[in-house]
C-alpha cells in the first residue's frame, strides 16, 4: 500500500460516496480488507441511518459496529419508540438513488410504465413482527424485544450486499447471509437430518443467526416444521416455477395480502394470484416491446423519473399461465 | 515567545507560538516543558513539508480550535463531504501525490487534524470517478491477486458490480 498505514486509507476512504467503494475490492489485498471498514465510516461520515418505517412512527438505526468475519454492519436506534407490526426497512438515499430516464408522455402509458418500472422491491417490502425476537432476511435481521405495547427495535444487522441492493448494485440470485460460516453450519447439518432445503427466513434460521438459538434447536425445529415455509416463500417457489423472477412480488396489492394472511395457505388462492400476476406482467411485456420497437406514440412533452433497473424491466423466462 | 521548529534535514524554522499551537502535539510539548527556546527537533518531518506544515499554520491561526466534542469522532467531524475545501485550502493543496501524502503523514505526525482532513479529502476527490486501473496506477498499487482470486472476488461480490 502506498506509503499510508490502513488507519491513514481508511481515514481518506471514509469520505468517498459509497458507491465508489466496492472498487476497493479489487484494487489489491489490502485494500480488498479495508472494504468493510471503509463502508462502516463512510455511513458514519454521511450520516446514513437506516429507517424503519410502520404506521405510527419512523425509528432511525445508525451505524455501530461492523465484523468483516460476520459479514454484517450492526445498527441500533438513535431513540427508542415502541413499534407496531407491519414495517419497512430502508436505508436512507435508497429512494432518491437511481437513474433519470424518460418516459413517454402518453397517461395510460405513463401510469403502466409507472407502476412497472418504478417499481423498487427494496423499497415496498414489508414485515410483520410475529416472531418473539427478531424477522428479515439472510442480509438483513432486525433484532427485537417484545412487550405488550408494541415491539422495541434493538439493533438491525444487514450485510454490505444490502446495502447496495438499493443503491443501484446487482440483483444477484444467491444473497450472502449474515454470518455465513453460521448458516453453512446450518444448510450442512439439516442436509445431514434430511432437509434438502428450507425457508432461508425462518424465525428459527434467524434466531441461529443472529441471537444464540443452538444449532440443533434450529435444525429440530425445522425439520418439524418440514422446512417452515411461509406464504411468501411459497409464493416466490410458485414465480420461479412459472419462470418469473420472484422480486416482483411486492409490486402487487394481491400479493401483499396474500403475504399478509395468516390463514392455512389455499392452493386454489396461490395459484389464482399467481395466474394473476402473470397476466399484468405480460402485457407489460408485450407493451414495453412494441414502445422499443417505436410502435407506440410519444408525444412532445416528457416527463422525467427515476429508472431504477440496469438490465431492464422485469423479464420472464418462459412460463405459462 | 516565539519557538524554533527544527525538521529531520536540520532546517530550522521560527514560528509564532500561536502558529505552533495548530499541532497538538506541539501545544502539549509546549504546555508540559514550558518554553525553554530550545529548538523542538521534528525527525519525522522534512524541511520541505514543514515548511508548507506552517504555511497552513499560518494562514489558519485565527480559525476556532475544534472543540472536544467534534473532535471525539473523527469520522463524525462537522465537516463531513469530501467538496467542503475552502478556495484557499484547495490552492494550497495543489501539490504532487508524493508531497500531498507526505502533507498527510506530517499533519497526522503533528496531529492538525483539519490538515490532515483537507489531505484526505483531497485524495478522496482523486479517487473519485476513476477505475480500479486508474486508480492503481495513480497510487502505484500492486495488483496481488491471482486471476483466480480476483475471479472469486468478483463472483462473491457480484452485487458490487453495477454500484
Amino acid at each position: 500500500m502506498v506509503d499510508l498505514s490502513p488507519d491513514l486509507w481508511l481515514h481518506i476512504l471514509s469520505y468517498l460516496p459509497l458507491k465508489a467503494l466496492p472498487r476497493l475490492l479489487v484494487l489489491s489485498k489490502s485494500f480488498s480488507e479495508l472494504f468493510h471498514p471503509s463502508l462502516f465510516y463512510a455511513l458514519k461520515r454521511s450520516g446514513s441511518h437506516i429507517k424503519i418505517v410502520s404506521s405510527d412512527t419512523t425509528l432511525l438505526l445508525r451505524p455501530f459496529a461492523f465484523s468483516i468475519a460476520d459479514n454484517v454492519i450492526s445498527f441500533i436506534p438513535a431513540r427508542q419508540y415502541r413499534l407496531h407490526s407491519p414495517i419497512k426497512v430502508v436505508l436512507e438515499g435508497w429512494e432518491t438513488d437511481g437513474e433519470e430516464k424518460e418516459t413517454g408522455g402518453d397517461d395510460r402509458v405513463l401510469a403502466l410504465e409507472m407502476f412497472h418500472v418504478a417499481y423498487r422491491e427494496e423499497l415496498e417490502r414489508i414485515y410483520y413482527l410475529e416472531g418473539e425476537e427478531c424477522v428479515g432476511e439472510v442480509d438483513m435481521v432486525v433484532l427485537y424485544d417484545r412487550d405488550e405495547e408494541g415491539v422495541v427495535v434493538r439493533e438491525v444487522r444487514v450485510t454490505p450486499g444490502w446495502i447496495y441492493m438499493g443503491l443501484g448494485g446487482r440483483k444477484t440470485q444467491v444473497q450472502r447471509s449474515i454470518h455465513p460460516n453460521r448458516m453453512k453450519a446450518l444448510v450442512e447439518v439439516a442436509h445431514q437430518k434430511g432437509l434438502t432445503s428450507f425457508n432461508v427466513r425462518a424465525e428459527p434460521v434467524l434466531r441461529y443467526l443472529v441471537s444464540g438459538m443452538s444449532l440443533s434447536k434450529a435444525v429440530s425445529t425445522l425439520v418439524e416444521g418440514n422446512g417452515l415455509w411461509d406464504r411468501r416463500s411459497k409464493l416466490e417457489q410458485a414465480c420461479k416455477g412459472r419462470g418469473i423472477d420472484a422480486s416482483i412480488l411486492w409490486k402487487y396489492g394481491l400479493a401483499k395480502r396474500f403475504m399478509a394472511k395468516k390463514t392455512r395457505l389455499d392452493e386454489g388462492e396461490l395459484e389464482e394470484t399467481i395466474r394473476k400476476m402473470v397476466a399484468v406482467e405480460k402485457s407489460f411485456n408485450v407493451m414495453f416491446s412494441r414502445e422499443a420497437d417505436g410502435e407506440v406514440e410519444r408525444k412532445e412533452s416528457r416527463s422525467r423519473w427515476w429508472w431504477p433497473f440496469r438490465a431492464g424491466p422485469p423479464t420472464f423466462g418462459g412460463g405459462s399461465s | 515567545m516565539p519557538v524554533v521548529l527544527q525538521a529531520s534535514d536540520n532546517q530550522q524554522f521560527t514560528i509564532e507560538k500561536a502558529v505552533a499551537e495548530r499541532s497538538m502535539l506541539l501545544k502539549n510539548m509546549l504546555e508540559d516543558v514550558g518554553e525553554a527556546g530550545e529548538p523542538i527537533p521534528l525527525p519525522n518531518v522534512a524541511g520541505s513539508i514543514l515548511k508548507k506544515v506552517i504555511e497552513y499554520c499560518e494562514h489558519h491561526k485565527e480559525d476556532p480550535v475544534p472543540s472536544a466534542e467534534e473532535d471525539k469522532d473523527a469520522f463524525e467531524s462537522s465537516r463531513r463531504k469530501a467538496d467542503d475545501i475552502d478556495e484557499w485550502d484547495a490552492q494550497f493543496i495543489k501539490v504532487g501525490n508524493e508531497e500531498l501524502f507526505e502533507i498527510i503523514l506530517a499533519a497526522n505526525y503533528l496531529d492538525i487534524k483539519p490538515l490532515l482532513d483537507l489531505g484526505c479529502k483531497t485524495v478522496a476527490n482523486m479517487i473519485k470517478g476513476k477505475t480500479p486501473e486508474q486508480i492503481r496506477e495513480m497510487f502505484n498499487i500492486e495488483n496481488d491477486f491471482t486471476p483466480e482470486e480476483e475471479d472469486q472476488i468478483r463472483r462473491e461480490n457480484e452485487w458490487a458490480a453495477d454500484a
